[in-house]
């Protein structure tokens, strides 16, 4: 579906995308995972034919973005990361007029609003004006709208960014059907629990790379340990903490808020560390998630 | 609920590019259904602020003007009004081509939405500034009634160019409100083309006074403008003193719409990464 070689992206000097590599096949769910900056979006306004790139090879779909882009977009659906939806109209209208811009009929664009709707569970709010759905509704309406097409690929730029736990579990649940549907899913994100429960496989960006490509089991098992030990410790003493713990694990990691011990066994470091006299403000011992092979990776977390 | 996405004729692949007409008739639906929601609103507003000008100006202020040399032997009224229309479709097309535009790519961002789909910059572009000229021309209409109403035509056949010309003179300036909305990237300088641009080009315009009154440099500067151009070719039409120079008057305004739709792509298909 997308296969991308030495593609890079410049605004002006500033370089935002130098020089990834990557292949997305049919029906896969893929993401992009990365702190703000990563050249996340970059890469996706790219891959949706709506930036020409500035080096490399893009194809989508098998076509070149740069000259077939319309085409392209004719079969892709695009999610972006605002919702980007008409306040003037209801709920239905934005998927109707939306749907006539790629050429189908008067009743086929209504058929498929309603079908749409009831997809996102909006059906109720049909008649609605925009401005009156909530944070979710609105992500859901987006979503909806990406599919008028009938999209055989998906990108979605930062899908849940800024919606509560609820409705980021109804929004992954949607995405999850839509996937077992075949639909192929692209997805940027810098929440790792996001993009553990949705991607197959992803690449980890930072600064304009890639520095790490895998299904996120598998990058974890590659770039971590099974266990992490999350010591929170009082102003300051993070760095005694960690000289004192150093050898428990098989890495450590001083945050500015407190110190992270990579290890198989959780409960024996902790244990350990007592015995060497360590009073913690408090202690959580818990699997290795995407954040830890970000932190591994880039020496920074995600959010930061 | 099961997934419902995928049935039969709805899952349909749509067409490809669709070229540049067939582009412009996709987005129809869209603007038909804003204009349904703001058809009526909107004529009023461009009816009443010309009514209270007639009124205020060419009755009131009129009853002064008691010398109509300089006027061409014409009552202040007959003079004014379509000094109104041409720069109420000034007015008009700034209210059309500024905030809207400006909406679609820094507040609601439905460029961006627009251009995800198989249209290209230049079919929005091309629909926004139909759109544009479409409202103008009913503001248009409204504004020829208003001044029929007031007794301040001459003929029927001049009544009829007098749209043509007020939809010329609305869709020019559009255009290039359309392009300076879309290439800023802030709103206080869409206020500042209503307080810079607008409003002095609607007093320079010689639609309340003959420019040749002016001192001879502003005048240079008034002639140059778009706006005295319009001001001109509606007098002409209005009156009936329809002569060559109108033909100027019409290539003028023609270049200057072309200038503000070239823009326009430039800076849609800059910000929308597409053209």
């Amino acid at each position: 579906m997308i296969e991308a070689h030495g593609l890079r992206k410049a605004y002006g000097e500033f370089e935002a995308v130098k020089g990834i590599d990557v292949v997305v096949e049919k029906g896969e769910a893929f993401g992009f995972l990365g702190p703000n900056g990563a050249g996340k979006s970059s890469t996706m306004r790219m891959i949706a034919a709506v930036s020409p790139t500035s080096g490399g090879s893009l194809r989508i779909l098998g076509r070149d973005p740069a000259t077939d882009g319309s085409e392209i977009r004719a079969r892709i659906g695009v999610c972006p990361q605002e919702d980007s939806l008409d306040t003037d109209l209801t709920v239905y209208e934005n998927l109707v007029v939306y749907t006539r811009y790629f050429g189908f009929s008067r009743a086929h664009a209504r058929a498929k609003a309603d079908e749409l709707l009831a997809f996102v569970k909006l059906t109720e709010k049909r008649n609605q004006m925009v401005d009156d759905l909530s944070g979710g509704m609105k992500r859901r309406l987006t979503i909806a709208r990406s599919l008028v097409n009938n999209p055989e690929m998906l990108l979605l730029d930062e899908p849940t960014t800024g919606l509560d736990p609820q409705a980021r579990h109804v929004v992954w649940d949607q995405l999850y059907r839509l996937k077992q549907t075949g639909v192929t899913l692209v997805l940027t994100t810098h929440y790792m629990d996001e993009a553990e429960q949705l991607c197959d496989r992803l690449v980890v960006m930072d600064d304009g790379r890639i520095v790490a490509e895998g299904a996120p089991h598998e990058l974890i098992r590659r770039y971590s340990t099974r266990e992490v030990v999350e010591l929170r410790m009082g102003v300051g003493e993070n760095e005694a903490a960690a000289e004192l713990v150093a050898d428990l694990g098989e890495r450590i990691e001083v945050l500015p808020d407190r110190v992270l011990v990579y290890t198989a066994d959780g409960e024996k470091a902790v244990e350990a560390a007592g015995d060497r006299g360590l009073r913690p403000q408090s202690t959580l011992v818990r699997r290795s998630t995407l954040e830890d092979v970000f932190l591994r990776l880039t020496g920074r977390a995600l959010d930061a | 609920m099961s997934a419902p996405t995928i049935s039969g004729t709805l899952h349909e692949r749509p067409p490809g590019d669709p070229g540049r007409w067939a582009a412009v008739r996709r987005q129809v639906p869209y603007y038909v259904t804003v204009l349904r929601r703001t058809w009526r609103g909107s004529i009023f507003s461009y009816a009443i602020l010309p009514v209270i000008m007639l009124a205020s100006f060419g009755l009131g202020l009129g009853s002064f003007v008691n010398d109509d040399s300089a006027l061409g032997g014409v009552d202040y009224l007959v003079f004014i009004a379509p000094g109104i229309l041409a720069t109420s479709a000034l007015t008009a097309a700034a209210g059309e081509g500024l905030y809207p535009v400006y909406a679609m790519f820094q507040w609601t961002k439905m460029a961006y939405a627009m251009s995800s789909t198989p249209l290209a910059a230049v079919d929005v572009v091309n629909g926004v500034v139909s759109y544009v000229t479409f409202r103008l021309a009913s503001a248009t209409v409204a504004l020829t009634i208003v001044l029929a109403f007031f007794g301040t035509l001459s003929s029927i056949g001049g009544a009829l160019l007098l749209v043509l010309a007020g939809t010329l003179v609305g869709a020019a300036h559009g255009a290039v409100f359309v392009g300076y909305a879309a290439w800023t990237g802030s709103d206080s300088s869409l206020t500042l083309m209503f307080r810079l641009g607008v409003i002095p080009m609607t007093m320079f315009s010689g639609a309340f006074f003959p420019i040749s009154q002016l001192p001879e440099w502003v005048q240079v500067i008034a002639y140059a403008l778009p706006a005295w151009h319009g001001v001109e070719l509606a007098r002409m039409c209005s009156t009936d003193t329809l002569d060559a120079w109108a033909l100027l008057h019409v290539a003028y305004l023609l270049v200057v719409g072309v200038v503000g739709w070239w823009w326009a792509r430039r800076a849609f298909g800059r910000r929308l990464g597409v053209q």
